[in-house]
C-alpha cells in the first residue's frame, strides 16, 4: 500500500527555486485535497530552457459506488423495480439505466424509483444491474488533477503536453514548442517512479 | 511634518481631527470602518506631544506610517490564481498598513520569461506612482531574464522573489527582497512577516531617496497643502465615491474624478497668498480610468516657494 506521497521530489538545475516550488506544489494539492490521492510524484524543472515537467502515479484503491450499493432491486409485476436509496446518485442512475433499456421501455414511477423490464433470468438481471457504476471517483479525480497541474505549473507556459490515465499522469509545458529531449525525460522519470513502484 | 497612523473609537474622532488642523497638520486619509476609525496623518513634528497626549485621552493607538503620502504600485505578473490572492494582497497589505497607497497592477503579458513584455500603457500606469514593488517567482534565471520589464520603468522599483540575490544579479531595481516568491498560502510565519517588513523598510529607504531628489529643487507648494485647498475649495471632489479620492504622492496628486469635467475648476483653486493652482501645477490626464494627475512644479519653474 502506497502512503500519502511516499516519493516526493523536485529535481531541478536550481535548487534553491525546486525547494521553493516543492513549497507550491504542497499548497496547491493540500488546496485541492489531492495529497491522499498521490502516491508519487516526481518534478524536473529547468529554468533555462525553460520546461516544466510532472510525473505522478495515482494511489490505486479508490471505490467505485454501483448501483447496488445505493439502490433496492426488487421483483414487481411488470419487472425490476429499482428505488435509489441515495438522492444524489438517483439521476445518473436513471440516465445508466435509459441507455440500457431504451426510454420506452423504462417505466419512471417517481424521480428516485424506476421499473425495468424482466428480460431472462431474474438473478442474472440482477447482478448486472447491480453491477452499473453510479460514481467513479476516479472522473472527479481527473478533473482536480488537472486543474492541479495548472495551477501549479508556471502561468507562463502556454504550450503544453500531458497524459492521464487510471494509474498515471505526465505534464511537459515550456513557452516554446515542446522538445523531443522533454519527453525523453519525461519517459526516463516515469520508468523510474514505475521502478521504484517494483521494489516496494 | 511627521506621518502617523491613528486607530481608534468613531466617538470622540473629531476631536483628534479638529487638533491636528488647528495644528497646522493634515489630514490624509480617513476610514471609519463600523465603530473603528483609522487615520493616516501629518503632524508638526514640534506638536508630537499633545497629539499623543490626545490619543491617550481618547483611548486611542499612535503608530509611525513611514510610507505616508506616497502612491505604490504592486504588479504581478498577471491576476491569474497563480499570482494572486495570497502573496500581491499580503505585501499590498502590508504596505498599507505603512501608511502607503496601494494599487495592485495585473499585467496582460507579464507571464513567462522569455515572452514576458509590458505594453506601453502599463509603462505609463507605473510611472504615474512613487514606486513599484514586482512580485517575481521562484528561479534566479527567470527573475534575470525579466528585468527587461524594468527598461522604461523611471519611478524605484522593488523586486521580490524566491531565492537569495545581490542587487547586482537584478539590473534595475533599487532593492531585491528574496525569500518570497511564489507563495501559494497565505504569509502569516514569523520569518515570512520579517521578510515582509525588509519589504516596507526597502521601500521606505526609496522613497526617502526620492524625496531627497526633490528636495535639490523644492515643489513650489507642498503636496497635503494642495490637497487641502483642493478639498475646501471644491467639496464634490472628497465626495467622489472612488476610494480615496484625492490621494497623495510625493510630487503631486492623484484626483479621481473626471478630467474633461474637473480639469479647469482645480486649475482655478486659490491659495492665501493669491496664487492660483495653474501657476504652481500642471494636470494630466491619467492612465487610470480617466482621473486627472497633478504635477506640482519645482521652484527652478516656478520662481517661488508657497
Amino acid at each position: 500500500m502506497m502512503e500519502p506521497l511516499e516519493v516526493f521530489r523536485v529535481e531541478s538545475t536550481d535548487p534553491e527555486g525546486a525547494k521553493k516550488y516543492e513549497e507550491v506544489i504542497r499548497d496547491v494539492l493540500t488546496d485541492l485535497n489531492l495529497v491522499r490521492a498521490i502516491g508519487r510524484l516526481r518534478v524536473y524543472i529547468d529554468p533555462k530552457e525553460p520546461v516544466f515537467i510532472v510525473v505522478g502515479l495515482f494511489r490505486p484503491g479508490l471505490p467505485t459506488i454501483t448501483l447496488g450499493d445505493v439502490a433496492d432491486i426488487n421483483s414487481v409485476n411488470d419487472g425490476l423495480m429499482i428505488s435509489v436509496r441515495e438522492e444524489e446518485y438517483a439521476a445518473t442512475a436513471v440516465g445508466k439505466l435509459y441507455l440500457r433499456y431504451g426510454r420506452d421501455r423504462i417505466i419512471a414511477t417517481d424521480r428516485t424509483s424506476i421499473i425495468v423490464p424482466l428480460q431472462t433470468d431474474f438473478a442474472k438481471q440482477h447482478d448486472e444491474i447491480s453491477s452499473i457504476v453510479v460514481y467513479d471517483p476516479k472522473d472527479e479525480l481527473k478533473k482536480s488533477v488537472i486543474d492541479a497541474l495548472i495551477r501549479i505549473a508556471p502561468e507562463g507556459f502556454r504550450v503544453r503536453k500531458h497524459y492521464i490515465s487510471e494509474r498515471l499522469l505526465a505534464f511537459i509545458a515550456s513557452e516554446d514548442p515542446i522538445k523531443q529531449e522533454w519527453t525523453d525525460v519525461c519517459r526516463r522519470i516515469r520508468s523510474e517512479i514505475e521502478q521504484h513502484e517494483g521494489d516496494v | 511634518m511627521e506621518p502617523l497612523i491613528y486607530q481608534g473609537g468613531l466617538y470622540k474622532h473629531e476631536q483628534m481631527i479638529e487638533l491636528i488642523e488647528d495644528l497646522g497638520g493634515y489630514i490624509l486619509q480617513k476610514n471609519v470602518l463600523q465603530l473603528d476609525v483609522i487615520v493616516v496623518m501629518l503632524v508638526p513634528n514640534a506638536d508630537l506631544p499633545l497629539v499623543e497626549a490626545k490619543a491617550k485621552e481618547l483611548l486611542g493607538k499612535l503608530t509611525k506610517a513611514p510610507l505616508a503620502g506616497a502612491e505604490i504600485a504592486v504588479v504581478t505578473p498577471t491576476l491569474a490564481y497563480q499570482h494572486l490572492p495570497h502573496l500581491a494582497c499580503d505585501l499590498a497589505e502590508y504596505l498599507r498598513r505603512a501608511g502607503s497607497k496601494t494599487n495592485m497592477i495585473g499585467l496582460a503579458r507579464g507571464v513567462g520569461k522569455r515572452v514576458a513584455q509590458l505594453k506601453a500603457s502599463e509603462i505609463d500606469l507605473i510611472n504615474e506612482h512613487d514606486a513599484a514593488v514586482f512580485t517575481y517567482g521562484n528561479f534566479k534565471e527567470c527573475i534575470k531574464e525579466k528585468t527587461k520589464l524594468f527598461r522604461d520603468i523611471e519611478v524605484p522599483i522593488v523586486v521580490t522573489g524566491g531565492p537569495t540575490m545581490t542587487l547586482a544579479e537584478v539590473p534595475g531595481c533599487v532593492a531585491y527582497i528574496g525569500g518570497l516568491g511564489r507563495v501559494m498560502h497565505r504569509t502569516r510565519q514569523k520569518d515570512e512577516l520579517a521578510i515582509l517588513d525588509q519589504l516596507v523598510e526597502a521601500t521606505g529607504k526609496a522613497l526617502d531617496e526620492r524625496r531627497a531628489e526633490l528636495d535639490k529643487d523644492p515643489l513650489s507648494v507642498s503636496p497635503p497643502r494642495v490637497m487641502h485647498e483642493i478639498e475646501k475649495q471644491i467639496p464634490d471632489i472628497p465626495e467622489s465615491l472612488a476610494p480615496t479620492p484625492l490621494t497623495l504622492q510625493l510630487n503631486g496628486l492623484r484626483i479621481k474624478v473626471p478630467y474633461k469635467e474637473y480639469k479647469d475648476r482645480i486649475l482655478d483653486v486659490k491659495f492665501d497668498e493669491g496664487i492660483y493652482m495653474r501657476e504652481v501645477a500642471k494636470l494630466h490626464p491619467s492612465r487610470m480610468k480617466d482621473y486627472i494627475i497633478l504635477r506640482i512644479m519645482p521652484r527652478s519653474e516656478t520662481g517661488f516657494i508657497i
